[in-house]
């Protein structure tokens, strides 16, 4: 059997399992009319929901018309990029419906097409409306910024840094420094190249909260690289003081403080912020570490969103999957293929840490294979990556 | 303060944050017999873009506004979904407006039912237009449980309807269904084996005037085998589809069983009393007539009158074919290998004959005074 054949198989045996002890939903009649149902998403980047429903309706008239249909997937697009609620990027995309299958469609519904398949893991879907939009706006930092990202997660650095060589080195050169950092610390340079950020990032730090957080984010990055540990934390954390809502440096810390065996501060920092089952995930891992009951029940609350998922039909997030089989439910041969597939869609340290410690695990180190030739060239010295990688060797 | 925290956890852990989720609705119909009863799960996030739902603008929605909503919400939901048969639309009737959780946060509950759904029903087909004007992830997740099937389907921008055929949309299913069916038919009563076994008995001999002589050769016995299974079954299977799509008048249980412990009556004094003996296949086939009508009457008893019988039928079908084989399986070698025993011929063709013919006498007894001698 191929390994997609097997997958699916074991995904879909567990999804009947979970369909068979669904629980969750409950139907009800509310006793009194003034109970709260729902909390709407509350204003983002400017955007009221209030206003966003307002121009739906418009839209729902005419909707055809351009200006309308880009003003509101403008609203949802920065809703979810402020969230990172999915919902809000499917909103943004029957915004631009008219649009969403033109070869050429207008320049802006590019940009906004591209946001939205990134999103969605599109990668190089994205990356061709990014292409093609930059032909109309050189200009464009942050498309820029999000093209040379793109080839980062992908494994492309020698794209990602030719893309960043392309910014402008005016005002936010601190941001053309980050970009190229990025791509240079997983191409063995990260020792210098962290040394070279974190002094242009003292003088230069950015005041915009979400480019803060991301030169933050970018050093632990790099400080994780080297295996310096507690710089790394310190990182992330102002990251995450510069923007509480950026993942990225959420997660890192809490990988980094699991790692650690700091459990107790991964349900401190996480715990009310499980709506991304990213989150939820490392703080499952940390009850479980901590033989909390309540492991159990985020445990089953994940394994139904991955259920969830599969039954929508639309693309498995394979990464958390894998991350779950690995180190929540202890399945390391599950967990490997899943890792496997992965790679082939995001090539992250963490995908790479994920399929490295299941392969090593489920003593399969030709799964493996790809990372391992990752690693060799990026050259990484994290902790748990070189771990891993002497376990593969020692099969 | 850290035991504080792990306190919490145990207590609030069991409930993560509202997850953040693609758009997803719910929609479950049941049927049961005529009835149908469904339901369509939205989310009040989804409801609120399409209809706006916090009339007072505080960013909350409560169950007073969403009851303010309920004629437009249904009117909504009528519009979107729709369930129809081949013999047209079926009106659905709206019943209780409820809530549900989900991981996601509420979803309003529109709970309905219909009674469309007639036993001659050939199609059902649900449209499902949702939400995709309000996002293009959205997914209607269909969940239909039909006798003891159950069927699941996601609804896309693409793929809004979905058809479902009771007779033959759970084709392999209502197939391996029967097969066992089939099969159990066969094992559970001794009638059709003993009948099989009767006809088969004296195969293993050539018969010359009121003499069995064994046959020399394995390819003899497998040639009269053959000729006698293969016409019982070319019988049974004639009058079994003849029985099932109504060109015969299905007689009466009684009558069909009493006729079939006649079959295996005579059979079983054919081989002790030969009067047939070359030309076995005709009594096969004659017989094999009757038994169809018995299997059918047994297909009728599992309750599939009225509806589309094809698949029923194949599957019943194979399945008895499948016994009979397991039968000849087990029968033939034993018998090839005791022809020239004295056993043979005296335990297994006379004595098992007087014993099988006994107890079709006394089947036939059962039927016709209508009382129960044996036990089984």
């Amino acid at each position: 059997m191929s390994n997609r054949t097997w997958l699916t198989v074991c995904t879909l045996l567990g999804a009947f399992l979970a369909y068979e002890n669904t629980g969750l939903a409950q139907t009800y009649r509310p006793r009194d009319d003034a109970v709260v149902l729902e909390i709407l998403p509350k204003r983002a980047n400017g955007y009221v929901p209030q206003e966003l429903r307002a121009l739906h309706v418009e839209l729902a008239r005419n909707p055809k018309n351009l200006d309308l249909a880009l003003r509101l997937a403008e609203g949802f697009v920065a809703i979810g990029r402020e969230q990172a609620d999915p919902r809000a990027y499917g909103q943004a995309e029957a915004a631009l419906k008219p649009w969403w299958t033109a070869a050429e469609p207008p320049v802006d519904v590019l940009r906004l097409r591209a946001t939205i398949r990134q999103f969605n893991h599109e990668f190089a879907a994205a990356l061709k409306d990014l292409d093609a939009y930059l032909l109309k706006r050189p200009d464009d930092v942050s498309a820029r910024l999000m093209k040379a990202m793109i080839h980062v997660v992908i494994a492309e650095y020698d794209a990602a840094r030719a893309t960043c060589a392309s910014l402008p080195s005016g005002r936010e050169v601190i941001l053309k420094a980050t970009c190229s950092a990025a791509a240079a610390g997983l191409s063995g340079n990260a020792a210098r190249t962290l040394e070279q950020l974190r002094a242009m990032a003292t003088f230069l730090a950015p005041s915009e909260p979400h480019a803060a957080a991301w030169v933050e984010g970018t050093l632990g990055e790099l400080s994780l690289r080297i295996g310096r540990t507690d710089d790394a934390l310190a990182h992330f954390k102002a990251a995450q003081a510069a923007w509480p809502g950026d993942l990225f440096s959420l997660v890192s810390m809490a990988d980094v403080l699991n790692d650690l065996g700091r459990h107790q501060e991964v349900l401190d920092l996480l715990a009310d912020r499980t709506e991304q089952d990213s989150v939820l995930l490392r703080l499952t891992v940390a009850e479980k570490r901590l033989g909390l009951p309540a492991a159990k029940a985020h445990a089953a609350a994940l394994a139904e969103r991955f259920v969830a998922e599969r039954e929508r039909g639309s693309a498995p997030h394979l990464r958390e999957e894998a991350y779950f089989r690995l180190y929540v439910t202890d399945e390391p041969a599950l967990a490997a293929h899943l890792a496997h597939e992965n790679w082939k869609v995001q090539r992250e340290p963490i995908d790479a840490r994920l399929l490295l410690e299941a392969a090593a695990k489920a003593r399969e180190p030709r799964l493996a294979e790809p990372a391992m030739a990752w690693l060799a060239k990026t050259a990484a010295l994290d902790p748990a990556l070189v771990g891993a990688k002497k376990q593969l060797e020692a099969l | 303060m850290r035991h504080l925290t792990l306190v919490l956890a145990m207590f609030l852990g069991a409930t993560p944050a509202l997850a953040h989720k693609p758009s997803d609705a719910f929609i479950t119909v049941d049927i049961e017999g005529t009835t149908v009863s469904g339901q369509l799960d939205l989310a009040l996030k989804d409801l609120e873009l399409a209809l706006g739902l916090d009339r007072d603008g505080d960013g909350k929605v409560t169950w007073g506004e969403l009851k303010a909503q309920d004629a437009e919400l249904r009117a909504y939901a009528a519009e979107r979904l729709g369930i129809a048969t081949d013999r047209g639309p079926c009106a659905l009737v709206p019943l209780d407006l409820a809530v549900t959780d989900y991981a996601d946060g509420a979803y309003a509950t529109l709970l309905f039912n219909t009674s469309c759904m007639t036993e001659a029903v050939g199609l059902l087909k649900v449209r499902y237009d949702g939400l995709f004007d309000v996002d293009a992830q959205h997914r209607g997740l269909f969940r239909m449980s039909y006798r003891e099937e159950q069927e699941a389907f996601a609804f896309t921008d693409k793929e809004r309807t979905f058809t479902f055929d009771p007779n033959e949309g759970g084709w392999t299913r209502q197939m391996r269904r029967f097969v066992g069916e089939g099969m159990r038919h066969i094992f559970r009563g001794y009638d059709h084996m003993l009948f099989l076994v009767a006809l088969l008995l004296p195969a293993v001999f050539w018969q010359i005037g009121r003499r069995f002589v064994p046959k020399a050769r394995l390819s003899a016995v497998l040639i009269e085998t053959a000729k006698v299974v293969t016409a019982f079954t070319a019988a049974h299977t004639l009058s079994l589809c003849l029985t099932t799509f109504g060109v015969i008048r299905p007689p009466p249980t009684r009558l069909v069983e009493t006729l079939v412990a006649l079959t295996i009556l005579l059979t079983a004094l054919n081989n002790i009393f030969p009067t047939v003996k070359t030309q076995r296949w005709i009594v096969g086939f004659v017989f094999g007539l009757v038994h169809g009508i018995g299997y059918a009457s047994a297909l009728t008893d599992l309750g599939l009158e009225g509806w589309h019988l094809a698949s029923p039928l194949v599957g019943f079908n194979i399945g008895v074919e499948l016994a009979q084989l397991v039968v000849l399986a087990v029968f033939l070698p034993v018998a090839f290998l005791l022809r020239r025993t004295r056993f043979y011929k005296g335990t297994f063709l006379y004595a098992g004959s007087a014993i099988t013919g006994g107890l079709a006498a006394i089947w036939i007894y059962e039927q016709v005074v209508r009382v129960s001698v044996l036990p089984f």
